[in-house]
């Protein structure tokens, strides 16, 4: 019994973190179609901007979340303008960006090696203690990131389905050629979904690394983790996206009770491989139409 | 019409091949041509994968995964049973395709992005085993090591035994004649197979999948071929990367190689016969003027891939194409195929 406690609750610390993860990411494949490889280097920019905040200029501890708002939405903007702006709606859009947002992380977790310096610090916005259950628990950090989550996804919902933006959004995401033609700006309405995924990137980061500390490639793990989960989840899914994080989270707790903390990842894996060939559009992702 | 195009390239690639084999006796030196191996290593990789993601558009960027599986063949075959790497080269392109076919069967129903992404985290899984693998497999006095070397690698394992076939001040020319022989073979396959009936169903494929199988191509049957041959020709090179190198770690699964074969293939130009040659050329210029800069070293693969993929996205074989059109039509065949298409998507 306490074993299956512990699994349950090891399991939902460790899917409101792949969550967090993931948020970002499947927001912009669902809206503008693009795999953003340079995820993980929002979520590092995001943490480094917290530390900027708290530790060197000296702003109270929870100021961090701005941080790492303001550090991946400088992120998002980058993006935009050096290489989606270039490429976007032109012909292998999909391969293309893979390729140079793998180029721009490159970049960034050098830039971050070389002026700030690979050592790790303390991420400062986090919360210390935990709700004790009989002998294990849940701590604040993880209920503070299960709260972000949950406000993120509201808020990003609420956007996407009540608000100008968000038709514009769903409209581009639908068909660029035909939103262009009713008057939609292509590449303002690009930007702002750059701006906003920067902007849920940068507040995961600083989230997420309470639990670690922050260095350069410290969002390259989540971003592996994303990456499967949204492809299990549905590209462009949320809300296959958030119960693709919780369910793998499990398989891999209880892969870890069973055969050890080093076949977690492999098992995952390979529980991905199998839904793909059941599923090959994920759980909850339809497949794409295209015209030949 | 085929049949020319075949014979031209061929021959080109023989005339290349005896150029770049010219090299020893114009720069002697062991540090150049120590850098001519890796990089005839390097380019012999790329060829392999431009078959794949550039020829038949499958976006699978886990190919170093099936380079270490022929690389860790070697050097654990040396290791424990002392098998030279003349007789493990084989079993290290068998390696390779084995690794191969498990990746191009886990994609068959897949298509674009999650390709990528299935195929990224088999390669990731691969090193983190690998890093991870830290249980006492043999000791030697009081030092412990595990069975793949865990993060340092694997050394000390046997090499080509140049020292003994060949005079020792020859013995960096032999490791790049070797090493150049894999990329000739490697290359000499490539145009075979692009040039044959199976070179047109894969860019039948790459180009539209549906038309293709409504003509009658067998997408899964041809997907599992191209994965077959790429897997044994790369771990055939990570073979050779083994066995001329002395070592062999798990960095070559890490995302800064993945970046620079990624850099040669899209600055060559995907989807030419001799895109992922002059790329590997062009980075290796790139590599050696930022020398005394080293970190910034990946910044400025980076730069380079984003400025060609942008503004010159058909790569230089594909500029050299579009020059030669207007003067002659044999530099023309020199470029590779010239009716391309997007990639399958």
């Amino acid at each position: 019994m306490d074993v299956l406690r512990d699994i349950l609750l090891s399991a939902l610390t460790l899917g409101a973190l792949y969550a967090a993860s993931s948020v970002a990411l499947s927001l912009i494949w669902g809206s503008i179609g693009m795999l953003n490889l340079a995820h993980g280097a929002y979520l590092a920019v995001g943490a480094y901007g917290s530390l900027l905040l708290v530790n060197a200029l000296g702003f109270p501890w929870w100021a961090g979340i701005l941080g790492g708002v303001a550090g991946g939405m400088l992120m998002g903007l980058v993006t935009h303008l050096f290489l989606v702006r270039w490429v976007f709606a032109k012909p292998n859009f999909e391969i293309n960006i893979i390729i140079l947002t793998m180029a721009l992380s490159t970049i960034v977790i050098d830039l971050i090696n070389n002026l700030i310096g690979p050592t790790s610090a303390r991420q400062p916005f986090n919360l210390d203690g935990r709700i004790d259950i009989g002998g294990s628990g849940i701590a604040y950090q993880t209920l503070l990131i299960i709260g972000g989550c949950a406000v993120m996804i509201f808020g990003l919902q609420l956007v996407i389905k009540k608000t100008e933006l968000g038709r514009a959004i769903r409209a581009v995401s639908q068909e660029p050629t035909a939103a262009r033609l009713n008057g939609i700006p292509l590449q303002l309405v690009v930007l702002k979904v750059m701006l906003l995924a920067g902007l849920v990137a940068g507040a995961s980061g600083v989230l997420l690394t309470a639990f670690t500390t922050v260095y350069p490639t410290v969002g390259f793990d989540p971003l592996l983790k994303a990456l499967i989960i949204c492809v299990v989840g549905g590209l462009g899914s949320i809300p296959g996206a958030l119960s693709a994080a919780f369910l793998l989270a499990l398989v891999e707790v209880v892969v870890q009770y069973v055969l050890g903390t080093k076949w977690g990842f492999p098992a995952l894996l390979v529980s991905v491989v199998f839904a793909l060939i059941i599923r090959p559009d994920g759980l909850f992702g339809n497949r794409l139409q295209v015209r030949n | 019409m085929s049949r020319d195009r075949l014979q031209t390239d061929v021959l080109i690639a023989i005339a290349v091949f005896a150029g770049l084999a010219l090299l020893p006796l114009v720069a002697p030196g062991s540090y150049v041509l120590g850098q001519a191996t890796l990089f005839a290593i390097w380019a012999a990789v790329v060829t392999q994968w431009n078959l794949v993601l550039g020829v038949a558009g499958i976006l699978s960027i886990g190919q170093m995964a099936l380079f270490a599986a022929g690389g860790y063949a070697v050097a654990l075959l040396g290791l424990y049973f002392s098998i030279s790497p003349w007789w493990s080269l084989p079993i290290a392109g068998l390696a390779g395709t084995a690794v191969s076919l498990l990746m191009g069967g886990a994609t068959l129903r897949l298509r674009g992005a999650y390709v990528v992404v299935v195929t990224l985290a088999a390669a990731m899984v691969m090193y983190q085993l690998i890093v991870t693998d830290v249980a006492c497999f043999r000791k030697v006095e009081i030092a412990c090591y595990s069975l793949t070397g865990g993060a340092r690698g694997l050394s000390r394992f046997g090499d080509f035994g140049f020292t003994r076939l060949v005079d020792y001040k020859h013995v960096a020319t032999a490791e790049y004649m070797l090493a150049l022989a894999c990329l000739a073979v490697g290359t000499l396959v490539a145009i075979v197979i692009v040039r044959s009936p199976y070179g047109r169903a894969f860019q039948a494929m790459r180009d539209n999948e549906v038309c293709a199988a409504a003509r009658g191509i067998d997408v899964a049957k041809y997907q599992l071929v191209v994965f077959a041959v790429a897997g044994f020709f790369t771990g055939l090179a990570g073979g050779v990367y083994a066995g001329t190198m002395k070592t062999f770690g798990p960095q070559v699964l890490e995302l800064p190689t993945l970046l620079f074969l990624l850099s040669m293939m899209i600055v060559g130009g995907r989807g030419r016969i001799w895109g992922p040659i002059l790329g590997t050329i062009a980075l290796a210029i790139v590599d050696e003027s930022f020398r005394d800069l080293a970190q910034w070293r990946n910044t400025a693969f980076a730069v380079v891939l984003m400025v060609m993929l942008v503004f010159v996205p058909e790569g230089l074989a594909g500029r050299l194409g579009r020059f030669s059109r207007v003067w002659t039509p044999l530099v023309d065949s020199l470029t590779g195929m010239r009716d391309r298409g997007s990639v399958r998507s």
